[in-house]
């Protein structure tokens, strides 16, 4: 849809910028990679990334984290180009289809972490605006938090119940078809 | 609510937005246990800033399903199919919490609210809506117009207003099944009013081709235009469909749908021939009318090499409000099928209940709860 050439987009998947990490560690990726993220992305098109981009909120460990799954999805992003409406060829469907599969995998494989890492990584990718990642590790705490019992999500994250043991049965009342 | 350790990794480390994010996730019954969480958790999910998003999760499809009862007549009561796994949304979906009907025909679902045709034991209707999750009904009185009436169409978007509005579309020319003026309810004043068409002669609509978008309703009509109008019926305008877009059938003109998704309009239409397939076209600048072709389905790929016909064998029953799917009942295996577009994926949710050996195939209304108690129904 976008007029953007893709000449242009070549050239500067080439370029390389310096993300740096909290604890000051340095990373560098393409552009490609980095571009998945909003906040880059802005950085980029104003200019300002010269000299690295300091990322305060984000730590090297996240952050390496994070740019290996910009890393995957960036060829994901890059396959997918010029053929979004093309449903009808089917040799092409094929092989989207096993990409996807892989890509699916990964993700899945990704998302293997311990609770506070993912929460890392759900802060992470909403501080770069990161619409996949954050998608991906919201939808795993849903996945995980589903089906649950409000006791059982304040021990799972720390909740401290404020709730007077009166609204508490009065909120229950309300929303007894959930508790059925 | 910061208990200062950093790694004791709690929810209060992730701010109220991205909360909401991971509740938006999740199906409906748990997001209505969850208010017992805390305050906090209470407060994000009654928030109306956050009703638009919380929850975003389509439950399933409302279907009239008939029986015989012991005096051997046929009733309709509603049933549901539910495409959410885990979690059983109703005790009973057959609404009997509104007593004292002999049969319920669920009309039209939109946001959360049913309405609903009722006889009563007297054989006379009854207008209701209702809220399934809350159990909460109301009768809409009687427009008192004499006049033919085509068909009624329902709104409700707690984004937009807390109340809901009833659109009675009223035959222009004594049974030529023009469209003509409209009546329309507002739950606010609980009146109806009478509005002059402002759209135009000799316009049919197509059956269930409607559509609540913005405050506004949509509806689809045989002459490839949309008609929409605000619930004041101040605002009328005609959206022009594009030639390709038009695709007509010997017999009922335009085999097409539309829909909302993700708060855009969906329009999508059929086409039979050489190798039949869908077309789905997006509005993507809704003030100006500008539409995108977005995909291309041939029916193969969804059903395999079998020489099915449209309306015939299967149907096209709604789109997924919150993403690319489009959900399909297929005739010959009673089966309820649901197509990811971006992806190409083909999944079986279910079979149905109901046979589908009777025509026309039966409504399926697409259900997404609405959890709080609507001020415009009271129980």
């Amino acid at each position: 849809m976008a007029s953007a050439g893709s000449g242009d987009e070549k050239a500067a998947a080439a370029a390389m910028i310096t993300l740096i990490s909290s604890d000051n560690e340095k990373f560098e990726v393409t552009e490609a990679t980095a571009t998945l993220s909003q906040t880059i992305r802005h950085m980029i098109e104003d200019g300002c990334t010269d000299g690295g981009v300091p990322l305060p909120n984000v730590t090297s460990k996240i952050l390496a984290r994070v740019i290996e799954y910009c890393k995957k999805h960036a060829t994901a992003a890059a396959g997918e180009e010029g053929s979004s409406s093309s449903f009808s060829d089917a040799a092409f469907l094929e092989v989207d289809r096993a990409f996807l599969e892989e890509l699916e995998e990964f993700d899945d494989a990704f998302l293997e972490v311990d609770r506070a890492t993912l929460f890392d990584l759900i802060l992470a990718a909403n501080y770069l605006d990161i619409k996949g990642l954050l998608n991906l590790t919201c939808q795993k705490v849903a996945d995980s938090v589903k089906g649950k019992t409000p006791e059982q999500i304040r021990e799972m994250y720390n909740i401290v119940n404020d709730l007077t043991p009166e609204e508490e049965a009065e909120i229950r009342r309300e929303t007894q078809w959930a508790f059925e | 609510m910061d208990s200062g350790k950093k790694s004791a990794c709690a929810a209060a480390d992730l701010t109220d937005d991205l909360i909401v994010e991971i509740l938006s996730r999740l199906p409906p019954k748990s997001i209505c246990r969850f208010k017992c969480v805390s305050w906090h958790w209470y407060r994000l999910i009654t928030d109306p800033e956050h009703r638009n998003k919380i929850p975003q999760t389509l439950f399933g499809f409302f279907y009239p399903s008939f029986s015989l009862n012991h005096e051997n007549d046929i009733v309709i009561f509603p049933d549901f199919v539910d495409v959410v796994e885990d979690e059983q949304p109703f005790s009973d979906p057959s609404l009997i919490f509104m007593a004292g009907y002999k049969s319920i025909v669920p009309d039209i679902c939109c946001n959360g609210l049913l309405i609903c045709s009722c006889r009563k034991a007297s054989d006379e209707y009854d207008l209701v809506v209702c809220n399934p999750a809350t159990e909460k009904w109301v009768v809409v009185p009687d427009s008192g117009d004499e006049s033919i009436a085509l068909v009624n169409h329902f709104g409700f978007d707690p984004s937009i207003s807390p109340n809901f509005y009833v659109f009675q579309i009223i035959d222009a020319d004594e049974n030529y099944g023009y469209v003509g003026d409209v009546n329309i309810y507002s739950s606010e004043t609980g009146a109806w009013s009478h509005k002059e068409s402002g759209w135009g002669d000799e316009l049919q609509l197509v059956d269930r081709g409607g559509v609540f978008l913005n405050g506004m309703l949509h509806l689809l009509t045989y002459n490839f235009k949309i008609l929409t109008v605000d619930t004041e019926g101040k605002t009328w305008r005609t959206i022009h469909l594009l030639e390709p877009m038009t695709v007509k059938c010997i017999w009922k003109g335009p085999e097409a749908f539309i829909g909302q998704s993700q708060g855009r309009l969906y329009y999508i239409n059929m086409r039979a021939g050489g190798t039949p397939k869908l077309s789905v076209w997006i509005l993507e600048d809704y003030a100006s009318g500008e539409w995108i072709f977005k995909y291309s389905i041939s029916i193969s790929q969804i059903f395999g090499e079998k020489d099915l016909m449209f309306e015939r064998d299967y149907a096209l029953i709604a789109i997924h409000p919150q993403c690319n799917m489009v959900f399909f009942v297929c005739r010959c295996e009673d089966k309820l099928i649901s197509y990811d577009m971006d992806h190409g994926k083909v999944c079986v949710i279910c079979s149905l209940k109901e046979h589908l050996c009777h025509r026309p195939f039966l409504p399926y209304l697409p259900y997404v709860p609405y959890l709080s108690d609507s001020p415009a129904i009271q129980g």
